[in-house]
C-alpha cells in the first residue's frame, strides 16, 4: 500500500454545517481515484452561533473518522468559508458542488444543488469541469428554507416531509413568487382544509418547476445529481423526476450522502491543491 | 324542446355570443387551412390595424396578441411563458411576446386548438409601442419573411395633423400596400377597398351604439368585461365584412332590448343583480384570471360603464369613422387615433369625459407593469383626475397573461378597500365638482 | 354597559379591541396569528376580554367605598399589579405542562420510539427547568407576549445546553415545532374565571399593613384580598360579550366573520388613526406582509390608497426574520440599531433573504447595529415610495401597525419624512399595533347605533 493522504471539506451553508473528511492514496493528480469518505457530518444551525456548531461539527467528524486534527494535511472550505479558523483554503461552492457530485456518481453530467437560499445548476464533464452555470433570481420562494418555514409550520419535521407529499393526489398549486406571501397562500390552504400531503406536493411542484427550468436553461445532457440540504427529500426528487422526464431530458438521480457533496469536493480539491503546493515546495 | 327554468336563463348564450363563437372558430380554422388553401397569411396587432386593407387583397389576418390573451384565457400562458424564459427572455419582457414565442416553442397550436400557419408578411401596424418592434423582429428570425413597418406619429396633443395623415398615407402607399401586392401577386384594389371601408363604418356605428347604452341606469352591458367580447369582431378579422356587420346588428338588438327591460348585464355568474357602483377603468385587464376578476366585480354590483382598454383597437367616440370617400386618409386617421397613441393629457381628457357622460361614481386603473404604453404615468393620470373630478380612484396591479402576476388576495383586498371607500364617501357627502355640473 | 369589538386578523398577530357606546376603549387583546383563524380570534378576544376584567375591576375597587383612594394607590395597585402577573403566569404554565404532554407523546411515538427514553431524559429536566423559570420571573424578562416565542426561545437555549450526540439539538427542536403546533391549536380554558381564581389564592400581599388616610389603624391585609375577591365576584358577573362584532385583515381568504360584518383594513387603519390623531391626512401602516399609505379626510374617510403587491421586501416579518437570525426578540432590534454611529448602506429588503444579508455583513466585518440601523432604514425607503405613489405628506402623518413601536424604524422614517416633505407631524401610538382593530370597533359601534335607528 501506498502513502495515504487525509484531508477534510467544511461546507458552511446557511442553515446547515457539513463536514467531510476523506483519505485517498497520494499523487492520483485531479481524478483521486481510491479516495475514501472517513466521516461524514451534518450539523443544522437553527439559532446558534455557527461558529460553535462548526466546532461541534468538526470534533465529531473527527471522532467518526478516528483521526486526530494533526493528521489531516488539508483543510478546505466551501460556502461561508471565513467562518471556518482552521481553514487551509477556501473553493466556490460550484466547483465543489461539482467535485463531489462526480465522485458520488461518476456517471453525473449535471448537478443540481438545492440549498436553504438558492439552487444551483452546473453541467459538468467527466472531470468535473463546470462547462456552464445558472442559479435560481433574486427571491427566495423556491429555496430550502421557504420549505423549511412551512412544514415547521404544518408541524412536520423535514424527514417526514417527503414521505407526506409522495402521497399527495390532488397538490395545490402554490403561485406567489414571494416566499412570505407564499406562506400566507399556504396559511390559507390550511384554513380551506387543505391535507397537509397535497400542500407539501403542490410546493414539491412548484420547486421542481424552477429548477426544471434551471436545469434545461443550461443543457444537461447526462444524469443530474441532486445535493444539498434537500437531496433526501423524496416528494422533491419524484416530482423533479416527472418534470425532466416529461421534458425528455435528463435522468435525476441522488445519493444517501448526497448532502455532503459540497464538503466532499471541497476535501478532494484540497488533497489535490496540497500536492500542487507539495510539489511546488519541493522543486 | 322544453324552455329552460328561470334559473338556467344566465346559461344560456346569447344569440351574439353564439354568433362570435362560430365566426372565431372559421376564422382559426381557415388560417389552419392556409397552407392548404394557399392563402396568404398577414401577422399584425390590434392597434391601428389594417384590417379592411388586407381583406381587400384577400389575405387572412392573423392577431398574436389575441391568440396570446386567448391562451391567457385558457390557462395556457403559464406553460408559454416558462417555455420562453427557458430561452432566456427576463421575466420583466411583456408578456404577450413571451406567450407568443413559448406557444410557437410548443408546436405554434393556436387557442382553438388549430395549427397556426406561418405568416408570408409581418405588418407591424402599430409602432406606439416598441415592443411590438422587437416581437416582430423575433418573429422575423423565425420565420424569415418580410416586414413592412408603418411608422405611426405619436399624437402628445390630441390632433391629428394634415403632415401626420399625409406621412401615414404616403407610408401606406409607399410600403405597405407594394408590399401586399409582392405577397398576393394582386394589384391594389381602391373599390374593393371601399366596399368594405362602408360595411365597417355601419357596423362601428352599432358598436358606438352599444357601448353608449351604458348611459342607461342599470347599464345593460359590462363596457370592460363584457366589452372585450363586443371588441372581438372589429378590432380582429372581421371589420369590413358582411358577418361583422351582421353580429353588431345583432348585439345592438340584444343590448337595447336589455336597456329596454331594464335588466344589468350578463355575467358569467349570471345576470348582474343590483347595480351598486358604476365604475370608468383604464387599462387592459388581465385574461389569465379574468373569470375570477371579473366575479370581484360582480360580487359588489359593479358594473364598468365605460373602458379605454374597448379603445385599444380604435377609438370612435370622438366621431371618426372608416370612410370610402377617402380610404386611405381614414385607414390613416384610424391608426393614428388608436387609444395607446394619444397623450396622457388626452387620454385624462377621454377619462373624464366618460366619468361625466356615464355617471360614473369612479374610476380604477389597472396597471400592468410589463405593458408600458398603458402603464406609464398612470398615477400622474390618477391624481390628475382626482383633482378634476373630485371622484375616487383605485388602483390595482396585475398582469396580461403571466398568471404568477395575479395575486388574488392582494386585488380583492384593493378592489374591497376601494368600493368600501366610495360607500363611505357616498354616505357623506356627493363630490361637488360633479355636483357643479350635474 | 353594551360593547362592540373589532378584530384585526394580520398576518403575524390577531388584535382584539372592545370598545363601549361612547368609544371608549375598555379592553385590548393581542395573540399571533396561525392558521385556524377562528382559534386566533378566539383567542384574541379572550385576552381582550381578560383585559377588559382587570380595568373594570381597578375601576371597581377605586368606587368601592371601603377601600379608600390613598389605600387604593399604594397597596391595592401594587396587589393588582402583582395579581395580573400572577394571571399571566398560571396562563403560561398552563400552556407549558400541554406542551410537556405533547413533547412527551412525540417522543414516546413511533417515529423517534428506538430513542424514547433517551429523548425522554432529556425532556424531563428541560421542562422542570422551564416551569422554574417561569416561577421565578417577575413576566419582564419575557421576550415575547407570546407563548410560542417566549417559550421557543427559552426550549433553544436548554436544547442547546442538553443536546449530545444521543439527542442532538436539531432533534429536541424538531419535536418542540411538533408540540407547540399542537398547544396552539387546542382550546384552553383561559377564562379569566378560572385564571383570577388561582391568582388571588397564590398572589403575595403586600409587606406592608396598608394604612388608610387619616385611619389611625392600618387596614388588615387580610380585608385587602377580601375586598379584590368581592370585586373580583362583582366582575365576573358584569356582561363582556359584544352586541356587534367587525372583523377585518389582510390576505385571508376566510376571515369567520359573515360579509356584512368585515370591513377592508385599509378603511380601518384609516379610520383608527383618524381616532386617534383626528388631525392625521396621511396614515401609513406596516403590517406583516403589508405595507398600505392611506390618505384621509378629515374625518377619517379613506380617499385614497397604495400597497405593496407581489413581494413583501421590507414589510414586519422582514424584522421577525432578522431577530430570529439574531436570536433576540422582535423588540430588541430598535433600541439596539439605535446605538448605532455609522449605518450600513443595505439595498436588498427581501425577507426570505434578510438572515443571510445580515451573515454576510457580519461576516465582512460590519457592526451589529450598524447593520439594522441600515436595515430599517432601508425598509422606510421602500414605504417612503410608496407613501410618494399614494400622494406624498402633505400634513399631519400617523405611523401605524407593529413597526410603529420599533423606535429605530421611527427614528430612520422621521428623518426620511422630513427630507422629503420637510417638517411634518408624526404622531405615533403606544397602541399603534392595535389601529386596525381600533377602526373595525369604530365601525362595529356604527353598526350598533344604526341598528338601533340613532
Amino acid at each position: 500500500m501506498g502513502e495515504t493522504i487525509l484531508t477534510a471539506g467544511i461546507d458552511v451553508g446557511a442553515s446547515a454545517v457539513k463536514v467531510a473528511i476523506v483519505a485517498g492514496p497520494a499523487r492520483t493528480g485531479r481524478s483521486r481515484a481510491g479516495t475514501r469518505l472517513l466521516g461524514g457530518i451534518v450539523e443544522r444551525i437553527r439559532r446558534r452561533d455557527p461558529r460553535a456548531v462548526i466546532r461541534a461539527a468538526w470534533s465529531d467528524a473527527l471522532a467518526q473518522a478516528q483521526v486526530a486534527p494533526g493528521d489531516i494535511a488539508y483543510t478546505a472550505t466551501t460556502g461561508e468559508g471565513e467562518l471556518v479558523e482552521n481553514r487551509t483554503g477556501h473553493f466556490y461552492g460550484m466547483t465543489a458542488h461539482a467535485r463531489g457530485a462526480l465522485f458520488l456518481d461518476p456517471e453525473a453530467r449535471g448537478a443540481l444543488d438545492v440549498g436553504a437560499l438558492h439552487a444551483r445548476a452546473v453541467r459538468i464533464d467527466e472531470r468535473a469541469r463546470v462547462l456552464d452555470y445558472r442559479m435560481t433570481s433574486q427571491c427566495a420562494s423556491g429555496s430550502g428554507q421557504f420549505l423549511e418555514n412551512i412544514a415547521r409550520y404544518l408541524g412536520v419535521t423535514l424527514d417526514e416531509v417527503g414521505p407526506l407529499s409522495l402521497t399527495g393526489e390532488t397538490p395545490e398549486k402554490v403561485s406567489c413568487i414571494c416566499a412570505v406571501l407564499a406562506e400566507t397562500d399556504v396559511i390559507n390552504m390550511v384554513s380551506r382544509g387543505i391535507t397537509v400531503q397535497n400542500i407539501l406536493r403542490g410546493i414539491h411542484e412548484s420547486m421542481a418547476g424552477r429548477f426544471a427550468k434551471l436545469l434545461l436553461s443550461i443543457r444537461v445532457g447526462g444524469p443530474v445529481l441532486v445535493t444539498g440540504g434537500l437531496s433526501a427529500d423524496t416528494g422533491l426528487l419524484e416530482c423533479l423526476r416527472r418534470g425532466l422526464e416529461r421534458q425528455a431530458t435528463a435522468e435525476v438521480r441522488t445519493h444517501p450522502q448526497a448532502v455532503l457533496a459540497g464538503a466532499l469536493g471541497a476535501a478532494l480539491w484540497g488533497a489535490y491543491r496540497h500536492e500542487l503546493l507539495d510539489a511546488r515546495a519541493a522543486a | 324542446m322544453t324552455q329552460p327554468s328561470p334559473q338556467d336563463r344566465s346559461a344560456v348564450k346569447d344569440e351574439s355570443m353564439l354568433r362570435q363563437k362560430q365566426m372565431l372558430a372559421s376564422h382559426f380554422s381557415r388560417l389552419a387551412a392556409a397552407p392548404e388553401s394557399g392563402d396568404k397569411v398577414v401577422y399584425t396587432f390590434v392597434p391601428g390595424n389594417l384590417t379592411e386593407l388586407l381583406l381587400s387583397f384577400g389575405v387572412v389576418p392573423n392577431l398574436p396578441e389575441i391568440n396570446a390573451l386567448q391562451s391567457g384565457m385558457r390557462k395556457l400562458s403559464g406553460d408559454f411563458i416558462a417555455a420562453a424564459e427557458r430561452e432566456g427572455h427576463s421575466e420583466d419582457v411583456c408578456t404577450y411576446v413571451k406567450c407568443d414565442v413559448g406557444m410557437l416553442r410548443q408546436g405554434n397550436v393556436g387557442p382553438t386548438g388549430a395549427l397556426l400557419p406561418p405568416p408570408g408578411l409581418l405588418l407591424l401596424s402599430y409602432t406606439g409601442c416598441f415592443t411590438f418592434m422587437k416581437w416582430f423582429e423575433l418573429l422575423q428570425q423565425e420565420y424569415s419573411c418580410p416586414v413592412a413597418m408603418l411608422h405611426v406619429p405619436y399624437q402628445p396633443e390630441g390632433v391629428i395633423t394634415p403632415e401626420m395623415r399625409e406621412y401615414v398615407v404616403r407610408q401606406l402607399k409607399e410600403v405597405v400596400i407594394p408590399a401586399l401586392e409582392r405577397l398576393t401577386g394582386r394589384a391594389y384594389d381602391e373599390d374593393a377597398l371601399c366596399q368594405r371601408l362602408a360595411l365597417s363604418a355601419a357596423a362601428e356605428d352599432d358598436l358606438v351604439a352599444v357601448l353608449g347604452s351604458a348611459r342607461h341606469r342599470p347599464s345593460p352591458i359590462d363596457a370592460y368585461f363584457g366589452g372585450v367580447y363586443y371588441l372581438g369582431p372589429i378590432f380582429s378579422a372581421f371589420r369590413g365584412t358582411d358577418e361583422g356587420l351582421a353580429y353588431y346588428r345583432c348585439l345592438r338588438e340584444e343590448v337595447e332590448a336589455r336597456a329596454a327591460r331594464g335588466e344589468g348585464p350578463v355575467t358569467p355568474e349570471g345576470t348582474m343583480g343590483e347595480e351598486r357602483y358604476r365604475l370608468v377603468v383604464e387599462g387592459p385587464p388581465n385574461w389569465t384570471h379574468f373569470r375570477e376578476f371579473w366575479k370581484m366585480f360582480h360580487d359588489e354590483g359593479a358594473v364598468v360603464v365605460a373602458s379605454t382598454y374597448s379603445k385599444v383597437g380604435g377609438l370612435y367616440d370622438t366621431g371618426f369613422r372608416h370612410d370610402p370617400s377617402r380610404p386611405l386618409e381614414s385607414l390613416a386617421d384610424y391608426c393614428l387615433g388608436c387609444y395607446t397613441n394619444l397623450g396622457l393629457p388626452s387620454r385624462v381628457a377621454l377619462i373624464e369625459r366618460y366619468l361625466r357622460d356615464f355617471s360614473a361614481d369612479g374610476f380604477l386603473i389597472n396597471s400592468v407593469k410589463s405593458c408600458n404604453s398603458f402603464s406609464a404615468g398612470q398615477l400622474l393620470m390618477l391624481r390628475e383626475l382626482e383633482r378634476r373630478t373630485g371622484l375616487a380612484g383605485g388602483f390595482i396591479e396585475s398582469d396580461l397573461v403571466d398568471p404568477r402576476y395575479f395575486s388574488a388576495a392582494n386585488i380583492k383586498n384593493r378592489l374591497e378597500s376601494y368600493f368600501q371607500m366610495l360607500d363611505q364617501k357616498r354616505r357623506h357627502a356627493r363630490p361637488a365638482a360633479l355636483e357643479a355640473c350635474a | 354597559m353594551t360593547l362592540v369589538a373589532g378584530i384585526d386578523l394580520g398576518s403575524t398577530t390577531t388584535k382584539a379591541i372592545l370598545m363601549d357606546e361612547a368609544g371608549a376603549v375598555v379592553g385590548r387583546g393581542i395573540t399571533n396569528s396561525r392558521s385556524n383563524y377562528h382559534l386566533a380570534t378566539r383567542i384574541a378576544m379572550d385576552e381582550a376580554t381578560i383585559n377588559a376584567r382587570f380595568g373594570l375591576l381597578r375601576r371597581d375597587l377605586e368606587a368601592t367605598s371601603g377601600l379608600e383612594r390613598d389605600l387604593l394607590r399604594g397597596a391595592a395597585a401594587e396587589f393588582l399589579d402583582r395579581l395580573e402577573l400572577d394571571f399571566r403566569r398560571a396562563q403560561y404554565l398552563m400552556q407549558l405542562d400541554a406542551l410537556r404532554d405533547s413533547a412527551l407523546q412525540e417522543a414516546a411515538g413511533p417515529r423517534l420510539a428506538a430513542r424514547s427514553s433517551a429523548i425522554t431524559s432529556r425532556l424531563g429536566p428541560l421542562f422542570d427547568e422551564m416551569a422554574r423559570e417561569a416561577h421565578e420571573s417577575d413576566g419582564h424578562a419575557q421576550r415575547s407576549q407570546f407563548f410560542r416565542d417566549e417559550s421557543a426561545s427559552r426550549f433553544g437555549e436548554h436544547a442547546q445546553r442538553l443536546a449530545d450526540r444521543d439527542v442532538p439539538y436539531d432533534l429536541l427542536l424538531g419535536i418542540f415545532d411538533k408540540a407547540i403546533g399542537q398547544v396552539e391549536g387546542r382550546v384552553f380554558d383561559r377564562s379569566f374565571e378560572r385564571c383570577i381564581r388561582s391568582a388571588l389564592a397564590e398572589s403575595r400581599l403586600p409587606v406592608a399593613e396598608p394604612r388608610t388616610a387619616g385611619s389611625p389603624t392600618p387596614t388588615p391585609r387580610a380585608a385587602l384580598r377580601a375586598a379584590v375577591s368581592a370585586a373580583v365576584a362583582r366582575i365576573l358577573a358584569a356582561d363582556v360579550e359584544p352586541a356587534v362584532t367587525i372583523g377585518t385583515g389582510y390576505g385571508r381568504q376566510r376571515l369567520p366573520f359573515p360579509k356584512e360584518q368585515i370591513r377592508s383594513e385599509i378603511l380601518c387603519h384609516g379610520l383608527g388613526a383618524h381616532s386617534m390623531f383626528p388631525g392625521t391626512r396621511t396614515v401609513l401602516d406596516i403590517g406583516g406582509q403589508d405595507t398600505k399609505a392611506i390618505q384621509v379626510d378629515d374625518r377619517g374617510i379613506v380617499t385614497s390608497f397604495q400597497m405593496n403587491d407581489r413581494c413583501a421586501a421590507g414589510c414586519g416579518r422582514y424584522l421577525g426574520y432578522i431577530a430570529d437570525e439574531m436570536n433576540l426578540g422582535v423588540h430588541e432590534l430598535g433600541p439596539l440599531a439605535q446605538r448605532s454611529t455609522r449605518s450600513v448602506k443595505i439595498t436588498s429588503t427581501c425577507t426570505v433573504f434578510a438572515g443571510a444579508e445580515l451573515r454576510d455583513r457580519l461576516t465582512l466585518g460590519q457592526r451589529r447595529e450598524d447593520i439594522l440601523a441600515g436595515l430599517h432604514r432601508a425598509m422606510m425607503l421602500r414605504a417612503m415610495s410608496l407613501l410618494a405613489r399614494s400622494g406624498g405628506i402633505e400634513d399631519e402623518f400617523t405611523f401605524t401597525g407593529g413597526v410603529a413601536s420599533n423606535p429605530a424604524a421611527v427614528d430612520a422614517l422621521t428623518k426620511l419624512v422630513g427630507e422629503n416633505y420637510g417638517g411634518r407631524r408624526i404622531n405615533i401610538s403606544p397602541g399603534s399595533i392595535y389601529t386596525g382593530a381600533l377602526g373595525a370597533a369604530l365601525f362595529a359601534r356604527t353598526v350598533l347605533r344604526e341598528r338601533r335607528g340613532d
